[in-house]
């Protein structure tokens, strides 16, 4: 039991208590009354107490009562709430996992027949919490303030600190699921920079602090322990307090989840309309299982493929924790794949639907949930139509580059332009239809902020060769550098796999640097700088070759051509490949439209009810975002349509595929057991858990029932 | 019981004494058990025989008799000398005691108006028939509002008096306490002659009763008591938690006022009037109760007359 105004209630009765005496025993309020003689009362009186023995106890009746009945008061004041756990820090942060994991529909641990969700579970666990924390006393005392943050792949402060129980349920109540994976580290770091903050003058100079430097942060986090980067978590602040982390776990760990992990497609290079779905399966189940995969095409199922899972390992993994040695089971996800080939010229949406057989009862185990998050049993994927690439040069004439070129499948012959007319070419309408420019030697200028005519690079796909383009999107340019060879390359990078540079010699080369928080990064590292660098912003994608190719013995080397077509289809991705055209939940949706877009509208998979209207940057960008769920979100503008894009009724209309694709995210078994990087928590107790009971409002009915008592007793006594 | 904050007090002898009740009472005399002697010859009939018209007896003449009694009637009968003697008809001292202490100045209505309102009208039966009337107030404030431990006014005769009977009554100011048992014995020192003596009280005394009366009780006087109580102190209406302040000695006492307590109180009041009763009854005084609501008419005609104080 705990007193939320137990000072008030002392100094009271302080008061209270000897004034009660006082005043009975001084009898104070006695009405003074003149009469003929006091001999008989006198001796009525002595007879009465020589005639009662208790007659002392039974003037004192009332004393008794009245002092009972103030007591009850006193202890009113005192406002006693019983909790079956006493919450002991006065700042609590109540943090949620809003996370595609949450939706499992295993929440309730003990009624497998319930699809209560583990968000809803939570929530509701929250609010036992909050009606838990300490009320406000009526005077002296504060309540807990506790605060509400929802996280996932980002954290949102639903509710800053407050004492208010009202707000904090409507807070928690709020709080919607997501099909976004989880980061937890975030949304601690948000939860410790709302705390307030107190001055310190430390050597004269002020510091901030933690309020709480006793106590550190008290945090309820509910979650069912799917947080991935749990390791980098802290739990101490800046002066050393370790902070309390009470985990209430949800899910059954014997739940079991298959799930789509990956999904993309590929079209096959030298025959453009077929294309293989790739699509990756997981399972937690640690019992045989298997599914069926079906793949439709526009909505129409043209495959269906049985897959079958071996049952998942299962490992006992030790931690010391605050309470002592745990084990706790580890379950590791088996994973298979399958792979469809489909025929399609056109761009499609396809989208794969794990069928689960009928759950059958176990003997033994219980009746099975099934399969309990549903988020990753849809996987959706844009494909983009048969296409190749095409592509405009700015060149006076590279005998190296031509031949590179022609030897390429490329939808039509690259288009040669001279130098003299590129600028014109470049902010012509035109220059759109090209998937990717080179520049040989030539920088085409642009207008800067301040309306000053530079050299840098529009929006669009460039690979730059023989020249450096100015930072931001490029190199400073420091001058002649040295002679010699490439010292070293990465050769794990898709445009340089299969790259050899080892025999690349330039006798001259320019001195080159990338500037901090530049965008770009080395791909290829001479004497003087680097050799090849590639970088992408929002708007732009380079690949830049910093020294002339054709003073160098580099067009002679096989590798050279295999750069090129390299680099020309990395830079061209987003326009060919699924990849461009998926996202993940919690990311920004970007991409680029034509210029000169207008009227662009996001419809999300929920329906044409939760349309979006987008406005595109002046380079045709939009963006969107985070994404809150699965399933394919549909662009469509009025304008031209870019290279992959389909035309509905004269509307240019693309399609982009969101999947949860994360298999920590898919892996829904359960953590009792959450490894910090400072320590080990381990999950509380569900009865532990417990709900505020104020005592106060039955202690004033006692008092009211005290004082009816007295009343009765006095008037008993008085009756005439 | 309570004292009244401003008590109605007679201003004229009407107040005290009705002229229709006078007329009653008139009719009215004070009677004795014991046939006193009086200094004076009176209405009373007296055991001595004396010059009267009415025949007592006769006894045989002896030398030195009047001759004037002689019976000449029985002398030519029997030729014997034989004297007519009649019956002596004497006065008798009808002396009143009031108690004027302040707790007779209690109650509603009050209790010392009708120990007036008794005094007056006894005093005015006795003054009718010729007695020798004495009214003493034990306690009380004198004129200069000094307390006093009695004040008497003595030997009243003939209607006449009945003014200065009454103005001794209207001036009297009850108040503060006096010893009774000094008081009495103050006036059975000082009375004169013998007859008959009405003590009016609530008897309601500290110090006791017991002394005072028994000094009354001698020296040839009948004695009658009249208890005042008012209807306060027989039926308390009073509640909750007091402190009683005795009018008198200003004694304090400290009572809650409880179902119990007024059963007791009851009881005490019972014990007490029938132990008074007892000690009357033992001394041959006649004690009579009366609550002060009893009108005084019905208290003469009734109460005392049946009790042989009047006839």
């Amino acid at each position: 039991m705990t007193f939320l105004s137990l000072n008030t209630a002392l100094i009271a009765a302080a008061v209270a208590v000897p004034t009660l005496f006082i005043l009975y025993f001084l009898k104070l309020r006695r009405r003074d009354l003149e009469v003929s003689s006091t001999l008989l009362w006198k001796k009525a009186i002595e007879d009465l107490q020589a005639n009662a023995p208790f007659q002392k106890l039974r003037n004192n009746i009332l004393l008794i009562l009245q002092l009972l009945a103030l007591l009850a008061g006193l202890f009113a004041l005192a406002q006693p709430v019983i909790t079956s756990r006493s919450l002991e820090g006065k700042r609590q942060i109540i943090m949620i996992d809003r996370s595609a994991s949450m939706r499992s529909t295993d929440g309730d641990e003990k009624d497998p027949a319930s699809k209560r969700t583990r968000l809803e579970v939570a929530k509701q666990r929250a609010l036992e919490v909050v009606a838990s924390l300490a009320e406000p006393g009526l005077l002296d005392t504060e309540g807990d303030r506790a605060m509400v943050i929802a996280f996932d792949t980002r954290a949102d402060i639903i509710q800053t600190f407050t004492d208010s129980k009202a707000e904090l349920r409507r807070a928690i109540e709020s709080i919607q699921p997501t099909d976004n994976p989880t980061r937890f580290d975030e949304a601690f770091r948000l939860a410790r920079a709302h705390l307030p903050k107190r001055k310190q003058l430390e050597d004269g100079n002020v510091t901030l602090h933690d309020e709480l430097t006793e106590g550190g942060v008290a945090v309820q986090l509910f979650s069912d322990g799917r947080l991935p980067d749990i390791d980098k978590l802290r739990l101490q602040n800046d002066t050393g307090n370790r902070d309390e982390l009470t985990y209430h776990l949800m899910g059954d760990p014997k739940s079991w989840n298959i799930g789509i992990i990956t999904m993309r497609a590929e079209r096959q290079y030298d025959r453009p309309e077929k294309a293989s779905v790739f699509i990756s399966l997981q399972s937690t189940s640690t019992t045989p299982r298997s599914v069926d995969v079906q793949l439709s095409v526009e909505g129409n199922v043209v495959a269906i493929k049985n897959v079958a899972f071996q049952a998942a390992k299962t490992k006992q993994v030790p931690f010391v924790t605050d309470k002592g040695e745990q084990l706790e089971t580890v379950v590791e996800p088996e994973s298979r794949g399958v792979v469809f080939e489909i025929e399609r010229r056109d761009a499609a949406v396809l989208v794969a639907t794990l069928i689960h057989p009928e759950p059958t009862s176990t003997a033994g185990a219980g009746p099975d949930r099934g399969d309990v998050l549903k988020t990753d049993d849809l996987g959706y994927l844009a494909l983009p139509p048969a296409r190749q690439l095409t592509v405009a040069a700015v060149t006076d004439g590279n005998l190296w580059l031509r031949i590179g070129l022609e030897g390429m499948r490329l939808s039509r012959p690259a288009k040669l332009i001279a130098p003299s007319a590129a600028q014109v070419f470049l902010d012509s309408p035109e220059a759109a239809e090209y998937d990717v420019v080179i520049l040989d030697r030539w920088l085409p200028t642009i207008t800067d902020d301040k309306g000053k005519s530079v050299q840098g690079l529009p929006p669009g796909r460039w690979l730059i060769i023989g020249a450096a383009p100015p930072p931001p999107m490029g190199l400073d340019d420091l001058g002649p550098g040295k002679s010699g060879v490439a010292l070293n390359w990465k050769r794990d990078h898709a445009i340089l796999r299969g790259v050899q540079l080892d025999d690349l010699t330039f006798p001259e080369s320019r001195t080159t640097e990338i500037k901090p928080g530049s965008p770009m990064i080395s791909l290829a590292d001479g004497p003087s700088g680097p050799l090849i660098v590639e970088g992408s912003d929002l708007t732009r994608r380079a690949v830049i070759v910093t020294f002339n190719p054709l003073v160098s013995n580099w067009p002679l080397k096989p590798g050279s051509l295999i750069f090129l077509a390299k680099a020309l289809d990395y830079l061209a991705r987003d326009a060919t490949d699924t990849a461009a055209l998926s996202a993940t939940p919690g990311q920004t949706i970007t991409q680029r439209l034509p210029r000169g877009s207008s009227g662009v509208s996001l419809t999300p998979p929920e329906g044409n009810n939760a349309k979006v209207t987008l406005v595109a940057q002046p380079s045709g960008e939009i963006v969107y975002g985070p994404i809150k769920s699965v399933g394919i979100y549909t662009l469509t503008w009025d304008g031209q349509p870019a290279g992959g894009d389909t035309v509905v009724n004269g509307t240019p209309r693309r399609a982009i595929s969101v999947n949860l694709a994360d298999p920590f995210e898919s892996d829904i078994t359960p953590r009792s057991i959450l490894s910090t990087a400072s320590r080990v928590v381990s999950a509380e107790a569900q009865s532990e858990s417990g709900t505020l009971r104020r005592l106060w409002p039955w202690l004033l009915l006692g008092m009211l029932g005290v004082l009816v008592l007295e009343w009765w007793v006095y008037n008993r006594k008085v009756a005439l | 019981m309570q004292k009244i904050e401003s008590p109605t007090r007679p201003t004229a002898i009407d107040d005290l004494l009705d002229p229709r009740m006078a007329a009653r009472l008139s009719q009215l005399d004070i009677t004795s058990r014991k046939m006193l002697g009086g200094k004076l010859k009176g209405e009373r009939r007296s055991k001595r025989r004396g010059q009267s018209v009415e025949f007592a007896d006769h006894r045989p003449y002896v030398a030195g008799d009047d001759l004037r009694h002689i019976d000449w009637n029985i002398f030519g009968r029997l030729d014997r000398l034989f004297l007519k003697l009649f019956l002596e008809e004497e006065d008798l001292s009808l002396h009143i005691v009031i108690d004027a202490s302040a707790s007779l100045d209690c109650g509603n209505p009050s209790k010392f108006l009708l120990a007036q309102k008794l005094a007056c009208a006894l005093g005015y039966i006795g003054l009718a028939n010729l007695h020798r009337v004495s009214v003493s107030a034990i306690g009380g404030f004198d004129s200069q509002d000094q307390p006093q431990l009695l004040s008497t006014i003595r030997d009243l005769r003939g209607r006449r008096r009945l003014n200065d009977l009454s103005r001794f009554l209207i001036q009297l100011r009850p108040g503060s306490g006096a010893p009774f048992t000094e008081a009495c014995k103050r006036i059975a020192l000082t009375r004169r002659g013998k007859g008959v003596m009405l003590v009016v009280s609530d008897f309601l005394i500290k110090e006791g009763y017991d002394t005072g009366l028994r000094l009354l009780m001698g020296g040839g006087y009948d004695l009658y008591a009249v208890q005042v109580l008012s209807p306060q102190e027989l039926e308390p209406d009073i509640g909750g938690d007091l402190r009683l302040k005795d009018a008198e000695d200003a004694d304090l006492a400290e009572v809650t006022i409880t179902a119990p307590l007024l059963k007791k109180y009851k009881q005490t009041l019972s014990a007490y009037c029938n132990r008074l009763r007892e000690f009357c009854a033992a001394r041959e005084i006649v004690l009579q109760t009366v609550p002060s609501s009893t009108p005084v008419d019905v208290l003469i005609l009734d109460y005392l007359r049946r009790k042989g104080m009047l006839s």
